[in-house]
């Protein structure tokens, strides 16, 4: 009997230390219009603590008459967020599973597909809404993001920035003053878990999260027209639309020679979302 | 169907094929098929010509490089495909090119000093070709002339074909970092090379 009294002790403490939280988000109530706010607060919480303390803290500033309908919006969104988390890393631990088993390379990449296309699908789901001043970097094992994040070659000044692009996923590129960045996370995601320039090797990467308010260096973003127009184009100064469609492709922003440590959030690997 | 509507389709295909090549989706062989039909169409009505349209010049001057690049980014099997593909579009590529020059008086004057320095010591990229390395000096007197006719030669509607394979050669420097890497061994010559090549990517590409 005393063994059976402690997980109960356990429950009921638990569910007094969570109730705080289970307080509403609008007391407006939740309608879809209202719900892309909330994923965006979603992402954030796969990538830091901070992200998911920010917008709890907002719920109670915003504590209305109504909270059954309020709670009741508030349980449904909080459900989603973990489903769409949960499926998330689901997937991506199934993919790591994947990576490690024996199976040969073709099924391990047919794997891996699936395993990319179903968290794609879960992405879908939730419809991100993109946060302008957030841009996501797969980071090599040698790159700290605890000290900032430098460009591989910031002394070759002569590569363009339509040069990056084209020859920057060339195996022998040496690099540039450039740091390639993207505005996606599901692109960020995919090329955290697959090698593109290895045969679609599997791997475990990590990601970090750039806050572009806090980059004190010039970055572009090569996905805004007016950027295309003036850096993406050919020697004759025309569109240069292949160089164009690998930039929008990838959703790539480009910063300058150096990213300052107090910008970057590490969301870690994709293996340890989940845990 | 029109040259307009043919050049649109090559153009497109060949940019959708290279961008599913860098996303890692493997060779997209739809887009292919359609860019060799396209290709095809084109290089049988250039044969005969002596100059191609500018428009067509930077697909068929990249196109064999970049897919080759980016056979290497892939497993064995996808990679040989890509190469397959690669040949075969260079097969296309001379048949659209073969035949002699330049008709044009005026564009021969401007392009005369710059395929006589590229002549020049039994050929720039023959030597190179060859595994004799780079002559610096070479490359900066071609690189001069090239670079003093860049901006002449990029207002042309019609671009002669000897040109067109010159420009192809020096798109192309960036396979031969490969082979002087691997084949000869030669890192500090594929060093220069590869700086070499950047400088003319610049100046022909973006």
């Amino acid at each position: 009997m005393k063994r059976l009294k402690f997980p109960y002790l356990l429950c009921v403490l638990v569910a007094l230390l969570l109730f705080p939280f289970f307080q509403p988000d609008q007391a407006s109530g939740e309608g879809s219009a209202n719900f892309n706010d909330t994923v965006t607060a979603s992402v954030s919480t796969v990538e830091s603590d901070d992200g998911l303390l920010e917008p709890i803290s907002d719920w109670f500033g915003s504590l209305g008459d109504n909270i059954e309908v309020a709670l009741d919006g508030l349980k449904d969104t909080f459900d989603k967020i973990v489903s769409y988390i949960g499926e998330l890393f689901e997937s991506v631990e199934e993919s790591i599973a994947v990576f490690t088993g024996g199976g040969d390379s073709n099924e391990e990449i047919t794997n891996l597909n699936n395993t990319i296309d179903r968290a794609k699908e879960n992405l879908g789901d939730i419809s991100l809404e993109l946060d302008e001043t957030t841009v996501y970097r797969v980071i090599r094992e040698d790159e700290e993001p605890g000290k900032g994040i430098f460009a591989k070659a910031p002394e070759r000044e002569h590569i363009t920035i339509a040069g990056h692009v084209n020859n920057g996923s060339k195996k022998n590129f040496k690099g540039s003053k450039y740091i390639s960045t993207t505005k996606s996370f599901e692109v960020a995601l995919e090329n955290a878990t697959k090698d593109i320039m290895n045969a679609g090797k599997a791997q475990d990467l990590r990601i970090v999260q750039i806050d572009l308010g806090k980059v004190t260096n010039t970055y572009y973003d090569l996905t805004d027209p007016k950027v295309q127009d003036k850096y993406l184009v050919n020697s004759k100064g025309e569109p240069w639309e292949k160089v164009r469609r690998y930039a929008n492709k990838s959703q790539e922003l480009l910063v300058e020679y150096s990213i300052p440590q107090e910008a970057i959030t590490l969301l870690g690997r994709p293996s340890e979302f989940g845990s | 169907m029109n040259q307009s509507s043919l050049m649109n389709i090559f153009i497109e295909s060949e940019t959708a094929l290279l961008v599913e090549l860098r996303m890692g989706k493997g060779l997209d062989r739809e887009q292919y098929e359609t860019f060799i039909s396209a290709f095809s169409e084109l290089a049988g009505q250039w044969e005969k010509e002596s100059s191609i349209p500018s428009r067509a010049v930077q697909p068929i001057m990249e196109i064999y490089a970049d897919l080759y690049q980016f056979s290497l980014n892939y497993s064995d099997e996808e990679a040989e495909r890509i190469r397959e593909a690669a040949q075969q579009i260079n097969k296309l590529r001379e048949q659209c090119l073969s035949g002699d020059g330049i008709s044009d008086r005026h564009q021969d004057d401007i392009t005369r000093d710059l395929i006589q320095y590229i002549d020049e010591n039994n050929g720039f990229f023959a030597q190179m070709e060859q595994g004799r390395g780079m002559d610096e000096e070479q490359f900066e007197k071609v690189f001069r002339e090239l670079t003093k006719v860049h901006d002449e030669i990029t207002s042309w509607e019609m671009i002669p074909k000897p040109l067109v394979k010159i420009l192809i050669s020096f798109y192309e420097m960036d396979l031969l970092v490969f082979k002087y890497e691997e084949a000869f061994e030669m890192q500090e010559e594929a060093d220069k090379i590869y700086d070499a090549y950047e400088r003319v990517f610049e100046l022909i590409a973006g």
